[in-house]
């Protein structure tokens, strides 16, 4: 059976996931019809926005920084590798990290905006529905 | 300046990873800060790069780049800075601050090695940090085995100097108490154990919905095991066990990223789809999941598996959530595992006796209704003692009594029960 409420803590009142979470489970209990449909809502936009966070930490190429763990040797072995590479492909490599992070950036660019468009949608959505559960309330009445 | 000794609302410097960074310490510092700030004034430093992206959770808690600390130190001293040290190059920002911070040290071993942490800084700070404790022949060795793939971390816990930096120190269990001491005799340890997040018993009504969501059997019995997969986490035990059971009407749910340290074998598993379903084992390898659908995942379970060999004496963040939803746990024997209690946790070996004994515990709960009900009641009842407000009040304890005293342990959350 399940128990009765508790005196809501400090994390229950701040905002965040877990906050989130309790709320929507009172709703079940309370036998709100739209919780489980919200529950699923919140986890696909929050997925989003992770996704969204990732691709842009990921966005920015960088040149490979070549290294060796050889004791004293390593430094030279290291550079040695740089001056190869500085030769036969650093400009190449420059170019297309160029291109690459272009792209990137104008990828992630694009998933804020839709993220912006996605909150502003189940915003909407939320008031739309409240108002019908309004509607529907005069109606009865 | 502010006394700590004195002052009801101390000013406290809170070093430590924050979300969105993917990190157990980060959401463990988030909970504990959504009770503390009640009570202290807390300001929250984090690696300056991730510092524009942090989540503000609460508005009277800035989080502030490591860099600013100076300044603000300079503007209205800190009493205390406490110190998030993990085996992770996330917490290597705080490396220097730790050793040079103005104010009390208190220093949250949450790990019993810091080799990751002074990796993160650099590699031949690592080597520096093996040669200062361990001398020039051991830092040596290290540097050779520095080219060879999987981690050392093991057999440089590094413990010393970071301790011994601190005017208190704070950890989570008995083991990581014994192991920090004897890196640093003359530091005085408190054991604060991990806080847990408790959450209603709505009878499955959540546990439901995620599972429908999830796309999980509504009438199966699902273990669930849950974070990065490494070596050490031993799945493919788990794996290995759960399979040879051969449970009907049972699954396993195994969610986190299986990271280029897991074995060879739990990588077959996790890329064979077909060969998973066909004996009722699901994978959720997403790398980071929002910590929404993480908690989901955690309601979906009927119980937890959490294995750990070797171990640095790190406790377990999945466990304390899974503990606190109602979930008994069946984990390793061995370190800070092994200090949770029997009557919500079966605790199996981790010698070669390991299948069986997981065969047994899994057969047990899969079988016994009673007794998993009884070991669910047992969890709550247990995360209804390990509040995050008791640990952020234990917290508020060591920070009011940090001093350079003599070296002992003490269960500061027993004390404050006690009164």
């Amino acid at each position: 059976m399940p128990e009765s409420h508790s005196q809501p803590t400090a994390v229950d009142t701040a905002p965040g996931p877990v906050a989130d979470l309790r709320r929507i489970q009172a709703r079940l209990l309370a036998g709100d019809a739209g919780a489980a449909q919200d529950l699923e809502r919140l986890i696909r936009l929050s997925n989003f926005e992770a996704s969204a966070r990732e691709v842009a930490q990921l966005s920015l190429l960088r040149e490979h920084r070549f290294a060796s763990a050889w004791p004293v040797l390593g430094r030279l072995i290291a550079a040695f590798r740089s001056a190869v590479a500085g030769v036969a492909a650093r400009w190449l490599v420059r170019a297309v990290i160029e291109q690459q992070t272009a792209f990137n950036r104008a990828t992630a660019s694009a998933l804020d905006e839709a993220l912006a468009l996605n909150r502003h949608l189940l915003a909407r959505i939320e008031q739309l529905e409240q108002r019908v559960a309004e509607l529907q309330r005069e109606q009865r009445r | 300046m502010n006394n700590a000794a004195d002052t009801q609302r101390p000013r406290i410097a809170w070093w430590s990873p924050w979300p969105p960074s993917y990190s157990g310490v980060a959401e463990y510092s988030r909970m504990l800060v959504a009770h503390l700030r009640r009570l202290a004034e807390v300001r929250v430093f984090v690696e300056d790069a991730l510092a524009p992206r942090v989540v503000e959770a609460f508005g009277e808690v800035p989080i502030l780049p490591g860099s600013a600390f100076q300044a603000e130190q300079q503007r209205s001293p800190f009493d205390v800075a406490v110190f998030h040290l993990g085996n992770q190059a996330g917490h290597a920002y705080m490396a220097d601050a730790l050793f040079s911070a103005p104010c009390r040290r208190v220093g949250v071993f949450h790990d019993g090695s810091l080799y990751h942490l002074y990796e993160g800084i650099s590699r031949y700070r690592l080597i520096r940090e093996i040669a200062a404790e361990e001398g020039w022949s051991a830092a040596w060795r290290a540097w050779k085995r520095l080219r060879q793939p999987g981690s050392d971390s093991y057999h440089h816990p590094l413990l010393r100097r970071a301790a011994g930096a601190c005017d208190q120190i704070i950890v989570h269990s008995q083991h990581l108490a014994g192991r920090v001491r004897a890196a640093a005799p003359d530091r005085p340890i408190a054991v604060l154990p991990f806080g847990c997040e408790t959450w209603l018993d709505d009878g499955g009504l959540l546990q439901r919905q995620a599972r429908r969501i999830i796309g999980l059997p509504q009438d199966a019995l699902i273990f669930g095991v849950f974070g990065h997969i490494t070596a050490a986490k031993r799945v493919e035990r788990v794996i290995e066990a759960f399979v040879q059971a051969d449970l009907p009407g049972a699954w396993l749910y195994v969610v986190g990223e299986v990271t280029g340290l897991a074995p060879p074998s739990l990588r077959r598993w996790a890329g064979d789809p077909v060969l998973c379903a066909r004996h009722r084992i699901r994978f959720d390898a997403r790398r980071r999941p929002a910590y929404l659908s993480w908690a989901t995942a955690m309601h979906a379970v009927d119980a937890g598996v959490s294995l750990r060999f070797p171990t640095t004496g790190e406790s377990s963040a999945v466990v304390s959530e899974l503990l606190g939803m109602g979930k008994p746990c069946i984990v390793s024997d061995i370190g800070a595992l092994a200090e949770l209690p029997d009557d919500c946790t079966i605790k199996v070996p981790v010698d070669d006796q390991e299948i069986a004994a997981l065969q047994a515990a899994l057969r047990s709960l899969t079988t016994q209704p009673d007794r998993l009900a009884e070991m669910s009641r047992a969890a709550r009842a247990y995360a209804q003692e390990h509040t995050w407000e008791a640990a952020a009040q234990a917290y508020l304890q060591v920070i009011r009594d940090v001093s350079p005293a003599t070296s002992h342990v003490t269960n500061t959350c027993d004390k404050i029960r006690d009164n």
